[in-house]
């Protein structure tokens, strides 16, 4: 895959090329290299927290003390409303760089997240109805959390489709990084407005606190935060590896299609 | 800590409608996620190792009919 990779996009030193001093790899190849060096870790910490976690919030964690065991869709929503934040944000960097730098390895890293951040958001939101629908009776509150989650499942789907539909790649990344930095502003307006309006006493001010948490309910959020996040980055980082060999494809294709100096 | 039996397990308290498809979504989700990924990821591989061979080919072909 290096190999081909190097000679498709044509800036590597081939193999058997005899030359005074090795060149460096290019950076595409560099980049799949260091990801595939990543992912069988990611991989394994993902199914580690995931099965501790999953075991001490379905079965050790105790049940909550006002909603039972309704409570317990948090531990799947709450990391999942994390991870889908986390990759936004990653997203918002990887747009800034586009714009301003017109760099390659940002517009892949924007290729390659935008559909994990959709799918998480998806995820947020899903998890976060059937939590809503237990124990207050109703689908989705359309409060500021999940205005914001709404927001980047489209931001995400559209980048996307964006990538899928324009055929010229650098346009096709141009315009879906000023989507995303276009959707900044809607994004935070939810939330500063919630801000605004939740001025004045707390939500529980005159209500007894809460007892404290349990022990096992804070280490099965902590794993399972820790099982999504290294679920995104290994999606993330198998993504760029399959655009860095789309991107190579292309480029070869081109290069091919280029008339021949040498005839 | 507490550990519970399988019934109130499966049941969840009479949510158990709503906490296991909130899990299983979660679960689909990745399972869609790692199949689709792998596929594309396969598809693309074999058209970049077919364009590379095909352009090899038609390298040597050119410089032997020369």
């Amino acid at each position: 895959m290096n190999r081909a990779m190097a000679e498709s996009t044509g800036r590597g030193a081939p193999a058997a090329s005899p030359g005074p001093a090795p060149r460096p790899l290019p950076l595409g190849a560099r980049c799949d290299a260091w990801a595939a060096r990543v992912l069988p870790w990611c991989v394994a910490t993902c199914a580690l927290s995931l099965t501790g976690g999953l075991v001490l919030a379905l079965v050790a964690a105790p049940q909550d003390f006002l909603h039972g065991d309704a409570y317990r869709i948090v531990f799947a929503h709450a990391p999942a409303s994390a991870s889908s934040v986390a990759l936004y944000v990653a997203l918002v960097a990887s747009a800034m760089a586009v714009v301003a730098l017109s760099g390659e390895l940002p517009a892949m890293m924007a290729r390659a997240i935008a559909p994990v951040g959709a799918l998480m958001a998806f995820l947020s939101l899903w998890t976060g109805a059937m939590g809503a629908r237990a124990m207050r009776g109703l689908w989705l509150e359309w409060d500021a959390r999940n205005l914001a989650e709404g927001v980047m499942l489209t931001v995400c789907i559209t980048a996307t489709a964006l990538y899928m539909l324009l055929d010229a790649p650098r346009r096709a990344d141009r315009a879906a990084a000023w989507l995303v930095l276009a959707s900044v502003p809607v994004l935070a307006l939810p939330v500063v407005l919630d801000r605004l309006w939740r001025v004045g006493p707390a939500p529980h001010a005159g209500v007894a606190p809460p007892p404290p948490a349990d022990a096992s309910v804070v280490w099965a959020l902590a794993l399972m935060h820790l099982a999504f996040l290294t679920w995104s980055l290994a999606s993330v980082l198998h993504r760029l590896r399959t655009v860095l060999i789309e991107r190579a494809l292309g480029a070869a294709a081109v290069r091919d299609a280029a008339p021949s100096g040498r005839g | 800590m507490s550990m519970r039996d399988l019934e109130s397990l499966v049941e969840m308290g009479g949510y158990a409608l709503y906490v296991w498809s909130a899990f299983a979504m979660c679960a689909a989700a990745a399972l869609w996620d790692a199949v689709l990924l792998r596929h594309r990821r396969r598809l693309a591989q074999e058209d970049l190792d077919d364009h590379l061979g095909r352009s090899d080919a038609g390298g040597k072909e050119g410089h032997d009919g020369a």
